[in-house]
């Protein structure tokens, strides 16, 4: 209404003063001293206004009476200026009900320059309508008088007509006064068009010119978010639904941009039907983008506040409560209270019963809140704690609080705060505790690598394990730069397969740290998706112990292995029920398998083994399970092929780590060689001790046969002398006694000499022969003394080699011979000799059990009898053994064959069977010249040049003999019985010494040691060692032995020859002493 | 019988051969001188004229085998003629192998028969 009676006030008046009023109204009071100035200067123009101006305008004093009264007021009220003046307006000229009131009102605006308004309806004479008038008044001081004056303009608003009448009579001066106005003024006809604008709308709208705007329709000036409220609003004033249009509507001006404008209008009616709209538009912009940016600010808040995580709070502390605000209803809680607690916001809102967050707090928990909050009231204000709450659903939760407590100026105490939920961030901080510790605490290395190769993550024991620093100085490094050189194309690799396959994978890993150590290492790692990373994360076991015991243990089995395989003794496992587990290559040879094949594994024990050792195998086991081994035992197995092998078994129990039986281990010794080798020996010792046997018996016949020679020489003597002295005519039976005594001594002294051919004493005419003349004499000579019934047949080969015998001896032997061979045969069949030339290898001799080797001649006696008994032929060669009857046989038959034999250094073999037996006297053949006659017996042959040579035997007899013998040769000797004081002679090397001759079998030192011990000061020395058969000698290449009994003339001769190269011997240098002082030769 | 009743010494330890060889020889007709030890076989050859000697080769006291190297040595030309019963000795040496290489001139290996005895006496005192 304000603006239409300004309007029209400007209109009627078309004065300076209405646009001056209206500054001041517009510019307040600052610019009063301006205006007052202007006042005056328009004094007169005011009094023209006043005068012309259709406007009812008057000036009231301070107490309401009339100072001034235009023309348009006397025509109103019908009184002139002169009767009105000094007349107190409200009470004569307002209607009366509302005089006093509007006076009241005046007098309460007189201390202020503010214009106001009130309208009051003006009686007319006659019929007259009464005139509706809107009067607007403003106080203002006169400069001049310096007093207080209302001016009061009144419009008469029921005659409409008259004012645009008015305008259009007085369109110029109104296009001055509008275009003037420092308002934006716009016109605007019913379809929306611009009729007319004001230079201040044009500079509004960002125009040039007011006409510039002119027909624009009014629309394309507003924002298109405010057409549609404009337009309605527009409506509803055309409809008289509304007065007055305002609105704040966001404008565009021409050059695009957005400006509020403050649009204030009215619908004004110019002619009938023809209405327009005239707007007023103040420059609201800064304020509403003020205000914009406020709500702006505010919906920010808003939203933040909804979309905060945890709830915020404002709690108002009344004093001498409980200091827990909480315990309160909130002045402002969030909506988030709803996800901490399970309950919703309304119901810690609500007026009557609110729940009271304070309640969920955990009791425990409770005294920790408070404390804060009073430490907070205490302090700065500032308080943060953390506590749990009970969660309707998820039962509990952890709440971090942070808020700051403040005092309002009426001394209450509020609370702003924010809780929150912080359960999983402290779940999660827990678990990362706990994995913290595990990680850190644990042997285990852990490695978490981003794809890119970069550690993100490791432990202590990480860094240890790989000798790599500390954790600090690992992570955030590439991984590749990290290590130790030469693992980056292992590392790519594996992470690259562990990227691309995804999955859990597992590797080993050997890696030589910085330090040079190798360490094993067992990686298990696995691809994760953090976000938008992917992490491979690892986690390493250092297995270098378990892998050197690893490798220990192969070597172990290596060595177990190699010893198992290439053992040449048979090894078997064998499961304590008896079965072959695992058997070696060696014991597969022993049976006759392939070294690889597995014929053994799986068998018993009991099925390869003979069936007669299956009792020894019982007791080794039972020791073994009793003791955990058991002794070494012999028993024979069973080949592929059927045969048996003699074996030597040692067994032992083994147990598994808990001491438990778990199998039995077998070592298996192929003995075959040693018992041949046993065989041989007990053969041997056999031998030796049939030899030793026949050597005793052979010292006991010569022992007694000196005696029993002397016996029987005077037995045989007297008995000779006395029948020389019987009388022819005596008596016949004395004769018959004596030839009786003779034939007896003639028997007892046969005897005597066969016992003395068996222990081969005595003569020895042995020479170097062809035999075979020898068994065709003796065969020859045999036949008549066998019966008719027995035929003799003799096979001799022609061009027999040598051999060295004693002619008597073997007409002997084969006599003996075959006389057995006619006993054995019961006088009946054929009695075969042979003569030839036999290969003896591997032949042992029946008697002294000696292996023969080499060509040998052969003189064999066979018979076609009932052979041998197998328990006598071990005995057939004893002195005296017969199977003959009593006074049949000497038993010395085969006594003797085993003398001789010996003797010339040949051997007998005995083959019996049912169909007979064959006796095989084997001799030596000799590669010397025949023999013609006896060795020279005198000792002229080899006489000595006095050289001293020391003789030594253990039998003075002998001893003497030899010496005796010696010195008839021209020899000086010295004769020792005792072996150690001639030790100590020949270590007198002064003793000029030229030979030893000495015994072998000795008490104290033997020939050998002696002759040793000889050579050890006397190292040319010749010795000749005399030696029985059946001694042993361990003698070096060409020592000269002489076999006893010792033939003079041999004896004589050996050392004659003997003397003589070691006097060849002598004459060169001996080794060492050639040149035995340098020095001295120099000098 | 010899014109001359030549005188053989025997030496034998054995008395009951000793008095067999002295009735023997005498009954070949021989004076006979006995020892029954070399000793004595060196005093009687000291004390009486001696054609020839009959003496065994092992005896206790003064060897046989020292009693004719020692002759041979003295009394070349004395006819010796050396008795032995192969014994224990003869396991080693040949004894009477080693009598004829020291020079007896004759061996008679016992027990040998009277006319063995006769004809070897006679033959070694032929020869002188």
């Amino acid at each position: 209404m304000s603006l239409t009676l300004l309007l029209v006030s400007l209109l009627v008046a078309k004065t300076i003063v209405i646009g001056l009023l209206l500054r001041i109204w517009q510019q307040g009071r600052t610019q009063q001293a301006t205006l007052s100035v202007q006042l005056e200067a328009s004094e007169a123009q005011y009094r023209q206004v006043m005068a012309v101006a259709d406007l009812a305008m008057t000036v009231l004093d301070e107490s309401c009476h009339v100072v001034d009264w235009n023309p348009a007021l006397e025509k109103l009220y019908g009184r002139s200026r002169a009767e009105a003046l000094g007349q107190q307006f409200f009470l004569n000229y307002a209607p009366p009900r509302e005089g006093a009131a509007l006076a009241a009102r005046v007098m309460a605006m007189r201390a202020t320059d503010e214009v106001f308004e009130f309208t009051f309806a003006i009686p007319q004479t006659g019929n007259a309508a009464p005139r509706q008038m809107c009067w607007r008044a403003r106080h203002f001081t006169d400069a001049r008088d310096n007093r207080r004056y209302l001016s009061m303009i009144g419009n008469d608003v029921t005659a409409l007509e008259s004012v645009l009448e008015l305008l259009a009579g007085s369109d110029t001066r109104f296009r001055t006064m509008f275009e003037s106005v420092p308002v934006a003024l716009a016109l605007i006809d019913s379809a929306g068009h611009l009729r007319m604008v004001n230079s201040e709308c044009a500079a509004f709208f960002g125009f040039d010119a007011p006409e510039q705007m002119v027909a624009l329709n009014v629309q394309e000036l507003i924002h298109p978010d405010d057409q549609h409220a404009s337009a309605l609003a527009l409506a509803s004033l055309q409809t008289r639904a509304e007065k007055l249009y305002q609105m704040e509507t966001c404008y565009l001006r021409r050059d695009g941009v957005a400006r509020w404008g403050n649009a204030r209008g009215v619908l004004v009616e110019m002619a009938p039907g023809e209405s327009y709209f005239l707007a007023q538009i103040s420059d609201v912009h800064e304020r509403k983008q003020t205000e914009r940016a406020l709500m702006e600010s505010e919906r920010r808040l808003t939203t933040l506040i909804a979309n905060l995580s945890g709830a915020v709070y404002r709690y108002e502390l009344s004093s001498g409560n409980s200091v827990l605000h909480h315990d309160f209803s909130p002045e402002f809680l969030s909506d988030g209270v709803e996800a901490l607690t399970g309950q919703s916001r309304a119901q810690f809102m609500h007026h009557d019963k609110p729940h009271v967050l304070g309640q969920l707090i955990f009791a425990e928990d409770r005294a920790l809140v408070i404390k804060a909050l009073s430490d907070a009231m205490a302090g700065d204000g500032r308080f943060q704690t953390i506590y749990r709450l009970h969660h309707g659903l998820a039962g509990m939760r952890w709440i971090a609080e942070h808020g700051l407590v403040w005092q309002r100026l009426d001394g209450s105490w509020t609370v702003d705060g924010h809780l929150t939920d912080i359960t999983n961030e402290r779940q999660a901080r827990e678990a990362e505790q706990v994995y913290r510790a595990l990680v850190a605490d644990t042997h285990t290395g852990f490695l978490c690598l981003h794809a890119s190769g970069r550690v993100l993550d490791v432990n202590e024991p990480f860094c240890s394990m790989l000798g790599l620093g500390t954790r600090d100085q690992v992570c955030g490094r590439a991984l590749e730069l990290v290590l130790a050189p030469g693992h980056a194309d292992d590392v790519r690799q594996f992470m690259q397969r562990v990227l691309g396959e995804g999955g859990l994978h597992d590797v080993e890993f050997a890696y030589t740290r910085a330090d040079g150590v190798r360490v094993y290492l067992l990686v298990n790692a696995v691809a994760t998706q953090d976000g938008e990373n992917r992490l491979v994360k690892c986690l390493l076991v250092d297995i270098s112990r378990a892998k050197r015991a690893e490798r220990a243990r192969r070597e172990s089995e290596i060595r177990y292995r190699s010893l198992f395989d290439t053992n040449i003794n048979g090894i078997c496992f064998i499961s304590l029920d008896g079965h072959i587990e695992a058997a070696n290559p060696a014991l597969n040879r022993l049976l006759g398998h392939a070294d690889t094949e597995h014929a053994l594994l799986g068998r018993n024990l009991h099925e390869i083994t003979a069936p007669a050792s299956h009792e020894l195998d019982a007791t080794a086991r039972e020791q073994i399970m009793m003791r955990g081994w058991c002794d070494s035992y012999r028993k024979e197995l069973e080949c592929a092929n059927g045969q048996h092998v003699p074996v030597s078994i040692q067994a032992w129990l083994v147990r598994d780590a808990d001491e438990v039986p778990q199998r039995i281990m077998c070592v298996v010794r192929d003995i075959t060689e040693i018992t041949r080798m046993e065989t041989e020996r007990d053969d041997l010792q056999r031998g030796l001790r049939q030899a030793q046997k026949m050597e005793a018996v052979g010292q006991l016949a010569g022992g007694i046969a000196h005696d029993f020679n002397n016996i029987l020489a005077s037995i045989l003597g007297y008995a000779e002398l006395a029948t020389r002295r019987m009388p022819l005519d005596g008596d016949e039976k004395v004769a018959t006694y004596l030839g009786e005594i003779h034939a007896a001594g003639t028997r007892a002294r046969d005897l005597i000499r066969q016992l003395l051919l068996f222990s081969r004493a005595g003569r020895n005419d042995s020479r170097v022969q062809n035999i075979t003349p020898l068994v065709q004499d003796t065969a020859r000579m045999l036949r008549p003394t066998l019966p008719a019934t027995l035929s003799l047949r003799t096979f001799v080969s022609q061009a027999l080699p040598l051999v060295r015998v004693d002619a008597v001896g073997l007409q002997q032997v084969v006599m003996n011979l075959v006389i057995n061979a006619r006993d054995a045969s019961d006088h009946h069949g054929e009695v075969k000799i042979l003569a030839r030339l036999a290969d003896t290898q591997g032949l042992r001799c029946a008697s002294c059990h000696a292996l023969m080797t080499g060509h040998h001649v052969e003189i064999a006696v066979s018979d076609q009898g009932s052979g041998i008994a197998h328990g006598v032929l071990e005995r057939i060669f004893d002195p005296f053994f017969t199977t003959k009857p009593v006074g049949q046989g000497t038993g010395m038959g085969l006594s003797v064959v085993h003398g001789v034999v010996h003797e010339m250094g040949g051997h007998v073999v005995v083959s019996s069977n049912r169909t007979g037996s064959t006796f095989r006297v084997l001799l030596p053949v000799e590669d010397e010249a025949p023999e013609v006659g006896v060795l020279p017996a005198s000792v002229d042959a080899a006489s000595g040049r006095g050289e001293v040579i020391m003789v030594v035997d253990d039998d003075p007899a002998v001893a003497n003999m030899l010496g005796e013998l010696l010195r008839a040769a021209g020899y000086e000797v010295l004769v020792f019985t005792d072996s150690t004081r001639a030790a100590m002679q020949l270590e007198d090397i002064a003793t000029p010494i030229a030979a030893l001759i000495s015994d072998q079998v000795m008490p104290g030192l033997e020939g050998g040691e002696l002759m040793h011990l000889a050579r050890r000061y006397r190292p040319a020395l010749p010795v000749i060692l005399l030696s029985a058969q059946s001694e042993l000698l361990p003698m070096s290449e060409g020592d000269p032995v002489l076999a006893k009994p010792v033939q003079s003339a041999e004896l004589l001769q050996a050392l004659r020859k003997n003397l003589q190269q070691s006097l060849w011997h002598a004459d060169q240098p001996a080794p060492g002493t050639e040149f035995p002082d340098t020095e001295y030769l120099e000098s | 019988m010899t014109p001359v009743q030549a005188c053989v010494l025997i030496v034998e330890d054995d008395p009951m051969l000793r008095r067999y060889l002295e009735e023997a020889l005498h009954e070949c007709g021989y004076e006979i001188i006995a020892a029954s030890n070399g000793e004595e076989a060196e005093r009687a050859l000291h004390e009486h004229h001696v054609d020839a000697v009959l003496t065994d080769v092992l005896m206790p006291e003064q060897d046989g085998v020292r009693l004719i190297a020692e002759l041979k040595r003295q009394q070349p030309d004395l006819p010796v003629v050396a008795m032995s019963g192969r014994g224990r000795v003869d396991l080693s040496i040949d004894s009477l192998g080693l009598m004829k290489a020291l020079g007896a001139d004759a061996t008679l290996e016992k027990p040998f028969a009277f006319a063995e005895l006769e004809r070897t006496m006679a033959f070694v005192l032929s020869r002188h």
